[in-house]
């Protein structure tokens, strides 16, 4: 019994399932790295990766970015980018 | 393009990860969106609870591995 209590705890400390969105091909560095920080701050990052120009956010927080993407766009005009979601 | 795609972040060891991938290769419709680094993958969420099932499993049918991989043994 002590056994499977042992493998049940390693099996849940060894695969974690967290639902989230997985943000890409960001055009620019600096692009990247401001809605980044700005994700940060509001708490909703799970994972991130600057070479690959990658992060991944929380479902709840994925609205406040989508939004936050879009107020950018329209401050940097419309040649600034543009912004596709899939869900 | 800023792109943002809805699924599922598993994180586990590279062990457990090399499983994953395993699986993902032997089937007719991968289910890895994107592997993330060594220790993060990004899939399909419809297929998160078989990768769970899967890779408990195997787990159970390798316990010999787990043992040795045990720091207290």
């Amino acid at each position: 019994v002590i056994d499977q209590i042992r493998l049940w705890e390693m099996e849940r400390n060894r695969l974690q399932d967290t639902d989230a969105f997985l943000y890409t091909e960001f055009k620019s560095e600096r692009d990247f790295n401001s809605i980044l920080d700005h994700a940060y701050k509001l708490g909703i990052i799970i994972w991130a990766n600057k070479a690959k120009r990658m992060f991944a956010v929380t479902e709840d927080g994925h609205p406040q970015i989508r939004e936050f993407i879009k107020k950018r766009m329209k401050k940097n005009g419309p040649q600034a980018g543009g912004s596709s979601s899939k869900s | 393009m800023v792109k943002a795609v809805k699924g599922t972040i598993l994180k586990c060891d590279p062990a457990v990860k090399q499983v994953i991938l395993s699986m993902n290769n032997s089937e007719r419709e991968p289910f890895i969106i994107e592997d993330l680094d060594e220790t993060h993958l990004f899939v399909d969420t419809a297929h998160v609870e078989r990768i769970k099932r899967r890779v408990e499993q195997l787990l159970e049918e390798n316990t010999y591995k787990i043992e040795q991989l045990d720091p207290k043994q």
